[in-house]
């Protein structure tokens, strides 16, 4: 029987409407500014649609989080007045209930998903106010929007063509936000045309991965009923419950070129060698929305597809012996990872190229939380669920700092090479700080949120059997240290090529202030969030 | 036997459109002359209607030159890509009704009903997608235009090559828009059960805006005057077809008419009742009381027939009347027009028609069809006024522009 | 009739294939993209095949009718790229790539293919729908009702990725334009009109 829309599952949608609102209001309301060639109405343009942006997804952000009720929850014996019943219905839309048609779940991953991604579309908004984009600010901003409203409902699907629509939907506005608006034209394009061929080869990928498995989840119903639902991760599952049906090849074949797709999309090891380019070449707050929150859609749609779809795939860590399943696969990609990625950004004296690559190991440890899967122990796999979303959070909230920082340095310095950032901390020693702040929660040094991430990635997979796993992450850590420190070296030390002060934007202080604020917080204080992120333990029909 | 039918029809078809393509130019040249008060072509026979069999002749002997430059494969194989789906579309056309089963009534019959013993040998294919084939064939006219343009390696054929693609593609949006809204009324996508529709009231009563939209977006399929800037003359040297002569060009020529011919037709089957023609079912009951069914059969098929081929020389006569009458528009107009005017057209009647027929689908159709005509023709008529309007402020803003300083310095 | 049926789907399954082979290694640019609508015919006379007229015509309808010819316009916009120039390294070590290709080909495909239990045409599967009928086949109603019930979300979603990709081939479009000259605005435009009263 299939299910349908209910009007009463707009409120559980509302998120992703209100992304969309936005977006319209942000390409009308452009076409009525004044469009001047001088410098000062294109900046009265951007001023415009920038704060627009910002301020409607600081809206978003707190509806989803009141709708998510992790902050305040409307007691049931609340009066009725008019705002009390909005609130109420918000919440009603809140994480509960069955996916919506099949294809929306609005569970606890999809809420902190939301939280995530909308929280770093906003910093990324805050960033690009005093980082301008080259040209159409209208465009700019309502294709980030859109990209936003994408990785919302990756982090949220349940069913494959949701599924992979909402991948095109986050990466084709990355697509043209990579290579379209930066002054420096001919690298920007260059950054988007690699970006996109990659990324239409991947989404080729998925799709190939994505018909097979449904050609066999179909093929398995014997004399089953009509098809219509075996897109969804339930009933492929269901479909693919049977020995003989786990056993198959073709749904491992198929699995496969779903992991080899999205793995382009977050840029684990065989699949990364577009993203340094694209980092380089594109504006460095967009840079900081790629590296952050299409990373971190990436992974919640690769752990739901992984979890719901082929929960029967799973198979062991182990190396040698019982060789098999996602598990075996991810372990490889994830040592892979983290080795070469911290290898290559050693010798790296560009600044975004060096964090391209890190990111790049980052994505390796994140790989890592899903080893705990290789665990038959639900408390091992729900401790394995919970390091990987804090993990995002943290990554999330450094990665945009640290590019933020990278921003404003590059935007008032000149440039984003090692030799550029020499002596910041005399110049500015504010903006050498919070650098210091973000780059050390990359590197995992305690205080910071990054230290925490890393240790809980490494006892979920530790307790799962992987240790060789989690011994390449130990020792490829303290390698990534050397090149964190090199970036304090240069700051801290080194001396000054001027000593003339260096200006802050205000919006990005703000940006980067608030970013440390919550590298600190979560280092320090992390039951703030993992209290909440423990709620994710039943994804939808896990 | 089946087979057999199958290709006769095929072959009488296609001999039928060549022949029909053939005078169909003598038709125009004589009316042409009608209206320019000239006398035509009237030598070649009794009034000139040796005329297309000098012609061809003459095209047939011309020599047939490959320029050196030119891409040799393509620069073949684009006369034979405009040809092919102009033929093919006659695929699904339902020309008549003449039952082989012999029995005439089954064809005023809903189609599904006790259409069992039903073939219709005045349609070669009755696929339950006919409308989307009618579609699909029309929109991969446009390869041989462009490719021809590419492939002779000249400029004049490049620009009417590149003017051809962006041309065809606008327009076949505003005609596929428009086709939907006959599509919505009928509820069905083959051609057999749309001419079935149209049996009390023709889809042009209710579908008039769509049917004008349609009217004008297949003058712009067909690239005739006034949307000829393909191979307008003047500037291009005849576009797309510079480098062509001999029975190449002959063939371009007659993929042009015979398109003609076909868009026509398909005008016909869906908006113009098909081969339905008032007090048809009766002709049959009278013939059939009087001389038996098979008689009846015979009579409805060849009356059908001279139905639908009447209805198509209008629409025909309606193309030539355009030629004669109107200049071409200029390049910015056509995209203007496509874009602007027709595809919003298009869309405003798909939306009003699915509001009015999903608001009271038990309607009386005559009483749907003067509401939707109303509405239609309300809509048309605020086109035009925006338009106009739209016309004298820009003339105003450009007056305005040029008198302060008198003109450009 | 099997027998028929299957040499029927050999000869469209080698002509997809060699004409994609032919897109890959054509030399000329827009011999390489006639080629590729060859394939998009042969897929059509696939889903035929399959008895999926709808597909079939709408793959024409879309990929031929349409994409395709926009990709021909766009290459004869820039005319320049359809000449020589385009061979030079790429076909160099063209067996490097073969060989990598044919390595990964065997290692990925191979053995799922081979342990694959594939249903041989003697146990022919159990056909769904009620006593063994077959299901009727998806009509466009089907599949118009499908698009607002089990699939509504997607459907929607593909509408606002139609939204993005007409925003983003803007942006690639209008983006020199807006550098070499002014272009008025809707509200500007508007303004100019009004000025003369």
């Amino acid at each position: 029987m299939p299910v349908f829309f209910q009007i009463s599952d707009v409120p559980r949608l509302l998120p992703e409407l209100l992304l969309l609102v936005l977006a319209l209001l942000v390409l009308g309301s452009d076409m009525f500014e004044r469009w001047g060639e001088d410098e000062e109405s294109r900046f009265e343009r951007v001023r415009a649609a920038g704060s627009l942006t910002a301020i409607g997804l600081g809206l978003i952000f707190l509806i989803t989080l009141l709708q998510s009720g992790y902050v305040y929850r409307l007691p049931a014996d609340a009066p009725q007045n008019f705002f009390l019943t909005i609130v109420r219905n918000l919440q009603n839309g809140g994480p509960v209930g069955d996916p919506v048609v099949g294809s929306f779940a609005t569970d606890h991953l999809t809420m902190i998903g939301r939280l995530v991604l909308i929280g770093a579309a906003f910093l990324v908004s805050l960033l690009t106010l005093d980082y301008r984009p080259a040209n159409n600010p209208g465009e700019f901003y309502a294709l980030i929007l859109l990209s936003t409203m994408g990785m919302c409902l990756m982090a949220a699907a349940t069913e494959l063509i949701t599924a992979y629509l909402s991948v095109e939907l986050t990466s084709i506005p990355l697509y043209i936000l990579a290579g379209y608006f930066q002054t420096n034209t001919r690298q920007s394009s260059e950054a988007g045309m690699k970006y996109f061929l990659f990324g239409a080869l991947s989404s080729g990928l998925i799709l190939y991965g994505m018909s097979l498995v449904f050609g066999f989840a179909v093929a398995s119903i014997p004399g089953g009923a009509q098809a219509n639902d075996m897109t969804q991760f339930l009933r492929i599952a269901q479909a693919t419950a049977t020995e003989g049906a786990a056993a198959s090849k073709l749904l491992t074949l198929g699995m496969l070129f779903i992991i080899a797709g999205v793995g382009y999309k977050v840029a684990v090891i065989p699949f990364h060698s577009w993203s340094p380019d694209v980092y380089e070449g594109s504006l460095t707050p967009i840079t900081a929305f790629l590296s952050t929150a299409s990373k971190a859609a990436g992974f919640l749609l690769l752990y739901r597809i992984l979890v719901t779809a082929f929960p029967n795939l799973t198979g062991t860590a182990e190396i040698v012996s019982g060789f098999g399943g996602w598990t075996s696969l991810l372990a490889v990609l994830a040592v892979a990872t983290v080795v070469l990625g911290n290898l290559a950004a050693l010798p790296q004296r560009n600044l975004k190229r060096l964090l391209a690559w890190s990111s790049i190991a980052h994505a390796g440890f994140v790989i890592m939380a899903l080893m705990a899967w290789a665990s038959p122990y639900a408390s091992t796999r729900s401790m394995g669920t919970s390091a990987l979303i804090y993990y995002l959070v943290v990554y999330t909230v450094t990665n945009i700092g640290a590019f933020g920082a990278l921003a404003v340095a590059s935007m008032t310095v000149g440039g984003d090479t090692m030799e550029h950032l020499r002596g910041l901390a005399r110049r500015n020693l504010g903006l050498a700080t919070l650098l210091a702040i973000f780059v050390l929660s990359l590197a995992g040094i305690p205080p910071m949120g990054g230290f925490l991430a890393k240790f809980y990635i490494f006892m979920a997979a530790w307790q799962s059997g992987a240790w060789w796993v989690v011994m390449t992450g130990v020792v490829t850590t303290m390698i990534g240290l050397y090149y964190y420190l090199l970036i304090l070296k240069a700051t801290f030390i080194e001396e000054p090529a001027s000593t003339e002060p260096v200006p802050m934007p205000t919006w990005m202080n703000a940006t980067l202030i608030t970013s440390a604020v919550l590298v600190l917080l979560l280092g320090v204080f992390p039951n703030l969030v993992l209290t909440t992120i423990d709620q994710v333990k039943v994804v939808a029909g896990m | 036997m089946h087979i057999v039918i199958i290709f006769l029809q095929v072959l009488i078809t296609i001999l039928a459109v060549s022949t029909g393509f053939a005078y169909l130019t003598l038709f125009e040249r004589r009316m042409l002359a009608r209206f320019q008060n000239r006398v035509g072509p009237n030598r070649a026979g009794p009034w000139g209607i040796f005329q297309p069999l000098a012609d061809a002749v003459k095209l047939f002997f011309k020599e047939d030159i490959i320029p050196s430059a030119a891409d040799k494969g393509v620069y073949l194989l684009a006369p034979a890509l405009a040809v092919i789906p102009a033929l093919i579309i006659w695929a699904v056309i339902p020309m008549g009704c003449w039952n082989i089963a012999g029995d005439y009534q089954a064809c005023f019959a809903a189609p599904g009903a006790d259409g069992a013993g039903f073939y219709n040998i005045l349609q070669i294919a009755d696929v339950n997608i006919g409308v989307l084939y009618l579609m699909a064939v029309t929109s991969i006219g446009v390869y041989g235009i462009t490719l021809a343009g590419w492939a002779s390696n000249s400029k004049y054929s490049m620009l009417g090559g590149i003017r051809s693609a962006a041309q065809l593609i606008s327009y076949e949006l505003a005609l596929g828009t428009a086709i939907l809204g006959a599509v919505m009324m009928a509820d069905t996508l083959s051609t057999r059960e749309m001419v079935f529709r149209q049996a009390g009231l023709w889809f042009a009563v209710p579908q008039f805006l769509a049917f004008v939209v349609f009217l004008i977006s297949a003058t712009a399929e067909l690239v005739r005057t006034p949307f000829d800037l393909v191979e307008a003359e003047q500037e291009l040297t005849c576009g797309y077809n510079t480098e062509y002569g001999s029975m190449k060009f002959a063939l371009f020529f007659m993929s042009e008419y015979v398109k003609m011919i076909a868009l026509s037709a398909i005008g016909v089957t869906l908006f113009l009742g098909g081969w339905h023609f008032p007090g048809l079912k009766l002709l049959g009951e009278v013939v059939s009381g009087a001389a038996g069914a098979g008689v009846a059969t015979v009579v409805v098929g060849i009356v059908s027939l001279l139905s639908f081929l009447l209805k198509v020389l209008v629409l025909l006569f309606l193309l030539v009347w355009l030629r004669a009458s109107w200049p071409r528009v200029r390049y910015d107009m056509l995209m203007s027009i496509g874009w602007k005017w027709l595809l919003p057209l298009a869309f405003i009647n798909v939306v009003v028609t699915a509001v009015v027929v999903g608001l009271a689908p038990e309607m009386n159709p005559l009483v749907q069809g003067i509401i939707l005509l109303i509405i239609g023709v309300a809509v048309l008529w605020g086109a035009t006024f925006l338009s106009e309007k739209q016309r004298s402020n820009l003339k105003v803003a450009a007056k305005a522009a040029v008198a302060p300083t008198g003109g450009r310095q | 009739m099997q027998l028929l049926v299957q040499v029927i789907f050999v000869l469209i399954a080698a002509e997809i294939v060699g004409a994609a082979v032919m897109v890959v290694t054509a030399k000329n640019i827009v011999h390489a993209a006639l080629w590729l609508i060859a394939s998009f015919c042969g897929v059509g006379a696939l889903y035929l095949l399959l008895e999926a007229e709808f597909l079939a015509v709408v793959q024409v309808l879309v990929y031929v009718g349409a994409i395709s010819i926009l990709m021909l316009f766009a290459i004869m916009l820039t005319r320049h790229v359809t000449g020589k120039g385009a061979e030079t390294s790429l076909y160099q070590r063209w067996w490097v790539g073969l060989i990598v290709a044919a390595v990964l080909f065997a290692a990925v495909i191979a053995p799922t293919v081979l342990a694959h239990p594939w249903e041989t045409a003697t146990a022919a599967p159990a056909l769904p729908g009620e006593t063994g009928q077959p299901a009727a086949m998806a009509g466009i109603v089907d599949l118009g009702r499908a698009f607002v019930e089990e699939y509504l979300l997607p459907f929607e979603i593909a509408a606002v990725l139609l939204l993005v990709g007409l925003v983003g081939a803007i942006v690639i479009a209008f983006e020199e334009r807006a550098a070499r000259r002014h272009i008025p605005t809707l509200a500007e435009e508007v303004a100019h009109r009004r000025q003369p009263e």
